[in-house]
């Protein structure tokens, strides 16, 4: 058999053989954009981590069952679609019962968000929307974002309460979002 | 209208810290709230790109996952069952013929360590090594190892894993493979593949790629410490990686999760009652001249609190303090139970206190301190008109949960300081004036860890601890020299360990919490 022309298929093709290092070189090629597409639809920052690993230990017990047709990205993304869908499902079942669950209420509706990807433009425009808040939310930004510090060690760090800080992100998130939509709308 | 507590409660959501009446409170306003609950699914999912975006990010993450999946197929025969099968009990050792296989190769291709193992074992291959004073021995599968003083499990590559007095250890089927049942081990591993290490726990199991960490154990949460390398934590609700210098906490119901960093700042000690007169019988700020009885003295006591809360805010932003923690709420009772440590009981016992309570904790909150009380861990029973402390070791969490739930609910409260927190036998030795041992008489860390799981976000300082209890939560020290010794001594076993204790100010040690009196005007 020729050897496939996309390169992703020539690693897919070794990893149905069983070849482990070359699905590793798989996900090292495709950790990013999997992760991004994830993403861009998780209801909690934990989410993303827990699909992305799920999506690759899925797609090495299925990996036989991919054609070698220069799509694995798209195979990759469908697999953490399902995943992600699914889990949305058992938030939802379980948020009749479950008092400690939130993602079931919050859930997207199946049919909604789920195709949606983030394309470079959209990104562009996130970026450049940040640069349009305040020095201190985009401080606050990224402490949160970037630094990973949670709500209280913001307080602490800032010496103000934590619902202080709450409210700056939020307000801070808001403004992001009203300036992604308006970049959206301009031709 | 937008709920105005929806940024916190979103925040506490990102941070998995969103429990309680606060949870319940978001639940319920979500439910009803389709509005709402776009908007909270629009700020986490703009939160999650946000950190996706902004997050460190190079080759090495990348390598890093493919690292852990790799891990995660090498034991992709036995990654599904696993877990829940030794969770479940005793593991079924499916491959138990091929490693002893395996290891008897090892064993006739001569490395010195099975020598040792071929020296010192009759029966099975060894898997490791149990080393204490009295020397080494082998360590078979399916091997029990109960820990002592000085007691450690050793590798041929070098791993170490250092066992606290009574840890139950299972060896498993091949090196790298243990279950902790309950009890404290401090480890050090040999760098290996991400696989090549695992430790279940009644929560989940603990994976290593090559690092020190400090892993207890109860039926209840196991709580982790890294000092070096990583963790790969999993328990059926989710994983986490935690890396160097984070701790976490992984619950047997619900995901692992990060602890937060300890505040090192100091936390007011506000003593609200002390003696008690006819005209002040419940002691209310010492003072032996005020007449606190009856309406007109309830009206009293509302003002003099207010300008007590006021002087104390000012010793607060004076020391820089984090919170304040109030002793005791429920005033003194000498006719009922001395300092009760019961807040729910202060619509009953202290009435005055319970009009004005709301007022005080919100002055406190809103100049910006956290907030809390100092609570007993025993339930009482009634005794004609006293209240009497009914020690009863099983019923110590259910309690202290029930009086930390009040706080919480009704006033916010974070910090809690265990007082008296004694099992039975602990509390009969301080009544014959004996000296107590922390070590078999404080509460136990099951009860610290499930605190903690019940109350994210919270601080409990229990007055009396274990050696272990120091590992997982800022501990009270006795201002003495060796109280402060003993502190000492756990710091360099434990250099995240913090000391909670009074002293002058400016005479903490390093990396405590100082506890200072919150001035009486």
């Amino acid at each position: 058999m020729d050897d496939p022309a996309d390169p992703l298929d020539v690693l897919a093709r070794r990893a149905q053989a069983g070849d482990r290092e070359a699905f590793s070189a798989i996900v090292v090629q495709t950790e990013v954009l999997v992760r991004r597409f994830i993403a861009a639809r998780a209801t909690s920052l934990s989410q993303v981590d827990e699909v992305l690993q799920e999506t690759y230990v899925t797609a090495w017990i299925r990996i036989s069952s991919y054609r070698l047709s220069g799509t694995l990205l798209a195979w990759l993304k469908g697999i953490a679609r399902n995943l992600q869908r699914q889990e949305w499902e058992r938030c939802r079942a379980a948020a009749a019962t479950d008092p400690e669950c939130i993602d079931g209420l919050i859930a997207p509706e199946p049919e909604r968000d789920l195709d949606a990807d983030v394309s470079t433009a959209m990104r562009r425009r996130l970026r450049s929307c940040l640069e349009t808040l305040s020095i201190q939310l985009r401080d606050l930004i990224q402490r949160r974002y970037q630094g990973g510090q949670s709500m209280t060690d913001l307080g602490a760090t800032l010496a103000c309460p934590a619902a202080t800080v709450a409210t700056r992100l939020f307000r801070a998130r808001e403004h992001l979002r009203a300036c992604i939509e308006r970049g959206a709308e301009t031709p | 209208m937008i709920d105005h507590r929806l940024p916190v409660w979103i925040e506490a959501h990102l941070d998995g810290t969103l429990a309680g009446a606060e949870l319940a409170a978001c639940r319920t306003a979500l439910a009803a709230d389709p509005a709402l609950r776009e908007g909270f699914r629009h700020h986490c999912q703009m939160a999650a790109q946000l950190a996706n975006e902004l997050g460190p990010r190079d080759q090495s993450k990348s390598a890093e996952l493919a690292r852990r999946i790799d891990g995660l197929l090498a034991d992709s025969r036995r990654v599904r069952s696993q877990a829940r099968r030794v969770l479940a009990g005793l593991p079924r050792w499916p491959a138990r013929v091929i490693w002893a296989l395996a290891a008897l190769l090892v064993l006739a291709i001569g490395l010195p360590v099975t020598v040792m193992a071929l020296r010192a074992s009759s029966t099975g291959a060894a898997i490791a090594w149990r080393e204490d004073a009295g020397g080494r021995s082998v360590l078979v599968a399916g091997a029990q190892v109960t820990g002592t003083v000085g007691m450690a499990i050793v590798q041929a590559d070098g791993s170490r894993l250092g066992l606290g007095r009574g840890a139950k250890v299972l060896v498993g089927d091949r090196p790298g493979r243990y279950q902790l049942d309950h009890g404290l081990i401090e480890a050090r591993i040999a760098p290996q593949s991400p696989a090549g290490f695992s430790i279940s726990t009644p929560s989940g199991r603990v994976s290593v790629v090559g690092t020190t960490f400090t892993l207890l154990a109860t039926p209840v949460a196991s709580w982790l410490a890294v000092s070096e390398g990583s963790v790969d934590l999993a328990s059926a609700a989710g994983t986490r990686r935690i890396t160097a210098g984070g701790r976490a906490l992984m619950p047997s119901v619900g995901a692992p999760r990060l602890l937060p960093a300890v505040d090192r700042r100091p936390i007011g000690s506000w003593v609200l009652c002390q003696g008690s007169t006819v005209m002040n019988p419940r002691g209310w700020f010492g003072d032996e001249r005020a007449d606190y009885r009856g309406a007109a003295g309830a009206t009293r006591f509302a003002t003099a609190l207010v300008a007590a809360a006021d002087a104390g805010i000012e010793d607060l932003r004076a020391h820089g303090a984090q919170g304040v923690i109030l002793w005791d709420l429920e005033g003194n009772h000498e006719q009922i139970q001395r300092y009760p440590g019961d807040p729910r009981l202060i619509g009953d016992i202290a009435p005055e206190m319970d009009s004005a309570a709301d007022g005080l904790f919100t002055r406190l909150a809103s100049a910006g301190f956290a907030t809390g009380v100092r609570i007993g861990v025993h339930p009482f029973r009634r005794v004609g008109d006293r209240l009497v402390v009914d020690p009863d070791d099983d019923r110590m969490l259910d309690e202290a949960t029930a009086r930390i739930a009040f706080a919480r609910t009704r006033w916010g409260c974070t910090l809690f300081f265990l007082g008296h927190n004694l099992t039975r036998a602990g509390l009969d030795q301080m009544a014959a004036g004996g000296a107590i041992d922390p070590e078999h008489h404080a509460t136990p860390t099951a009860v610290i860890l499930a605190l903690q799981a019940r109350f994210p976000g919270c601080t409990f300082i229990p007055e009396y601890a274990a050696d272990e209890t120091w590992a997982l939560t800022p501990c009270f020290a006795m201002p003495s020299p060796a109280g402060l010794a003993r502190a000492a001594e756990l710091i360099r076993r434990w250099p995240w360990a913090t000391p909670a204790v009074f002293q002058p100010a400016g005479t903490v040690p390093a990396g405590a919490i100082e506890l200072f009196a919150v001035t009486n005007r």
